[in-house]
């Protein structure tokens, strides 16, 4: 079929809708054979569900728009990301040696090597995964849960934190995540629980004061320091092995460290002699704290409405938290579908791992994470786990807009099939698309405006890739 | 007036601090160090403690008029004298920080531009939080024509985004300014004869990116080869030449500007005190380091205990009487940047250079 009279038969669909096909087959868009060639849907655009696929997925896959899910089908579904297969995903995975090493076998592994490939696996999860709020959910919890590879041996630590604190509990209950990072060794590397012992004096205060400013209740969640030197007797005794020790990264209870007198934090009585168990009592305690379904509230909004979310989402979302006992499923279910997040749409610029993995969503790529994509994310000032202190890559517009140029230079270089990893041909994506409105207006999940088609006209069809891939309606999300 | 650009010059290997600033006025000098000592009247004395090494001659004429400030025994918490734990802990700032020290400060400095390393990839300095590219020449910093005219081609769309339309504009004006260096011929101001190396050329294009009103926060040069287990003397003399003689051409490349940028020289570790069976020096602790450009207040700082064995820590080591980060907290806050966001709190007094 020609071009021309594609575009044309797409005109007189008119009304005809991509998400309103049928009802979501099982069958994963991407593992479909003719995944790499067959030509993309022809239609004009479901504004609520292309705003879900732009703000919480890492952006649209061409393909994606096939599956026929309305806006609602496709949360419910995402909701339950043990329901979809992610096969194809899983087995590109199996090409990361670390990925799939116990967590006191990752020392093993240079440094170099373990982190190159956890950065990798983070990216070709946000582009490939099936498992897409998933995906999204994960960015977000490791900027809440922030690490860095710098600190101690958090290097080799946090594949495991990545794979098995993170991965499993990033859309389950908010307690069990927490309880995973506030036992994981890299967290107790990153934040000094492990010399938190009380035999030896005071107390490290360190991820206790973090706890409860950044994981929980907020800086202003109305907590004293005396509630952190509480918290943080209550937390002694917690280490993990080291690099030089046997059982390496195993985590472990010592009585000895453990400061087992009574306590009083956040006007909670702990009595003495809890021991091992007192962690638990402290989970509870901040979980069930109300300035924690604010604080994680509102970092939800931040990232899934606006920068300076609305309060109403920000109360309903907190009450959802509430009501709910901290089930992350409940609280995204009704922030995706409050009004305030539709009225959100192209509001928020993309975070450079967002625009990267948008771009190669968009272009189709069959991706294989190299030196070369990741060196770009760096320059950009977006590497995975390396952001310096533990509050996480900020969610701002503020922060991220002055990195046009890395942009400009990674949307170029990949319309022009710069990239080993990332393979692009421009041409082949306008034959697919149909024309290069409809490329470009697959890239924007929107039929492209004057301005913009009148750009996208001009030079080759590589330029012109780039053009729609370095617009300023890309950056948006 | 702030300054502009920081330039950090990292001495890969681990320079021997003893190398480079003897302490010739130290009576157990010349007895630890018998292959390589230098004599007294060989060199620039720099008090009654320290001199230049005579290879570093060319920074003379900015020690005597106050432009160069030495510390000596600088030191930070490795206790591994490996190089690649030491490296990327004095690049991070120290034990705490995590993520590279200069991203932390170019981040806090924000502007236009990214921050520049010469090199093939980033380094870990510049690796976390800020904008930062790499470079091997000036021309790589040119994303060349295809991204102008991208840029300008996009001019009009990004003008009528609110939010992206100021930032749009400054990255533009930086690319132009970028490109009208790329391919002119540089003149370099009189009396400057820039040398062929790497080392050189790169300071070379820092000065003439600097001159051409490309400012970025932070540039960041590294000089390989200062592991000197071997024949110490003969490896660090042409090292230290050319250490020397960039950075004196720098300055005068510059001239006035020169007041407008910082230039630290730092390293991983100093050396072993006693020199080995071969000649060389083994990895050591206490190092040295050298601050220069505008605000610098010349002198020596040391809280030097001398070179008696008691002391010296571990296998017979510099002890590392300064905090690196003292020495680099003032520097940073002349840029306008706090020196505890960068650094986090310190355990002794910013240095008063």
């Amino acid at each position: 079929m020609s071009a021309s009279r594609r575009e044309l038969l797409a005109a007189l669909a008119g009304a005809w809708v991509f998400a309103s096909l049928a009802s979501a087959p099982a069958v994963s868009w991407l593992a479909r054979a003719d995944a790499r060639s067959a030509d993309w849907p022809q239609g004009t655009f479901d504004d609520a569900f292309e705003h879900l696929l732009s703000r919480c997925s890492f952006g649209a896959h061409p393909l994606e728009r096939e599956v026929g899910a309305t806006a609602a089908q496709w949360i419910e579904r995402q909701l339950e990301p043990q329901s979809i297969d992610d096969g194809a995903f899983e087995r590109e995975l199996r090409r990361f040696e670390s990925w799939s090493a116990p967590v006191g076998e990752l020392y093993e592994f240079h440094e170099h090597v373990v982190r190159r490939e956890l950065q990798s696996v983070v990216l070709l999860g946000a582009v490939r995964s099936e498992r897409r709020l998933r995906e999204a959910a994960l960015d977000l919890w490791r900027d809440h849960f922030s690490l860095s590879l710098g600190k101690g041996e958090c290097a080799w630590l946090a594949t495991s934190f990545e794979r098995d604190a993170l991965r499993p509990h990033a859309l389950g209950k908010f307690r069990e995540l927490l309880r995973a990072v506030l036992l994981h060794p890299a967290m107790l590397w990153y934040l000094d629980g492990r010399l938190n012992r009380a035999d030896l004096g005071a107390p490290n205060e360190n991820y206790a004061r973090e706890l409860l400013e950044l994981h929980t209740l907020g800086l202003e969640g109305g907590y004293t320091q005396r509630d952190v030197q509480e918290v943080a007797r209550a937390l002694s005794g917690w280490t993990s092995r080291g690099l030089g020790e046997s059982r390496k990264a195993r985590v472990e209870f010592d009585a000895r460290r453990h400061d087992d007198g009574a306590k009083r934090a956040l006007d909670v009585e702990l009595p003495s002699g809890l021991g091992e168990d007192e962690v638990e009592r402290v989970l509870d305690l901040v979980c069930a704290h109300p300035s924690t379904a604010q604080f994680v509230a509102r970092k939800l909004c931040v990232r899934w409405i606006a920068d300076e979310p609305p309060p109403s989402a920000i109360e309903r979302v907190a009450a959802s938290f509430a009501r709910s006992g901290g089930e992350l499923r409940e609280c995204l279910r009704v922030l995706l579908e409050c009004e305030e997040f539709r009225a959100a749409r192209r509001a928020k610029l993309k975070r450079p791992l967002h625009f990267i993995a948008s771009a190669l969503r968009a272009c189709a790529v069959e991706l294989r994470p190299d030196d070369a994509l990741l060196e770009h994310l760096a320059r950009m000032g977006h590497a995975p786990y390396l952001w310096p202190s533990p509050d996480g890559y900020p969610d701002d517009a503020l922060h991220w807009r002055a990195g046009l140029l890395g942009r400009w230079r990674f949307a170029d270089e990949l319309a022009h099939n710069g990239f080993a990893g990332a393979p692009v041909d421009a041409l082949e994506l306008v034959r697919r698309a149909g024309s290069r409105v409809r490329l470009a207006a697959s890239c924007l999940g929107r039929e492209p405006s004057a301005a913009e088609r009148e750009r996208i006209e001009r030079g080759d069809e590589a330029g012109a890739l780039a053009a729609v891939l370095a617009s300023p309606g890309f950056q948006r999300c | 007036m702030l300054n502009d650009t920081l330039v950090t010059v990292f001495l890969r290997g681990g320079a021997d601090g003893l190398a480079l600033v003897p302490p010739v006025g130290d009576p157990d000098y010349a007895r630890v160090r018998p292959a390589s000592a230098v004599r007294a009247d060989e060199c620039e004395r720099l008090d009654e403690r320290f001199s230049l090494a005579p290879q570093l001659a060319a920074l003379a004429p900015l020690w005597r008029e106050g432009r160069l400030a030495v510390v000596h025994d600088a030191g930070s918490s490795d206790e591994t004298r490996s190089h690649f734990y030491a490296q990327p802990l004095l690049e991070r700032g120290g034990a705490a920080g995590a993520g590279g020290w200069l991203s932390r400060f170019a981040k806090a400095r924000g502007g236009g531009l990214p921050a520049l390393a010469f090199g093939a990839a980033l380094p870990e300095s510049l690796r976390g939080g800020a904008p930062a590219a790499a470079l091997r020449t000036l021309a790589d910093l040119d994303p060349g024509p295809r991204v102008a005219q991208l840029a300008e081609d996009l001019a009009e769309l990004y003008a009528a985004d609110e939010m992206l339309a100021r930032a749009a504009l400054d990255t533009r004006e930086a690319l132009t300014r970028l490109r009208e260096l790329d391919g002119k011929p540089y003149r370099p101001a009189d009396g400057v004869q820039w040398g062929r190396g790497e080392f050189a050329q790169q300071l070379a294009q820092t000065a003439r990116m600097l001159k051409g009103g490309v400012r970025p926060p932070a540039v960041c040069l590294d000089l390989f080869g200062w592991d000197s287990h071997v024949a110490q003397s003969q490896l660090l003399a042409p090292l230290m030449r050319e250490l020397a003689q960039g950075l004196a051409n720098f300055a005068l490349d510059l001239g006035a500007l020169f007041d407008r940028v910082s230039v630290v020289v730092y390293t991983e570790f100093g050396r072993r005190v006693a020199e080995n069976s071969a000649l060389g020096t083994d990895h050591g602790h206490g190092f040295a380091m050298f601050v220069l450009g505008g605000g610098v207040r010349g002198g020596a700082h040391a809280r030097w205990s001398g070179l008696a064995s008691d002391a010296l820590i571990g296998p017979g080591d510099l002890p590392g009487s300064i905090d690196f980060r003292a020495a680099l907290a003032p520097v940073v806050e002349r840029h306008g940047v706090s020196a505890r966001e960068v650094f986090g709190a310190l355990d002794e007094p910013a240095l008063d250079l």
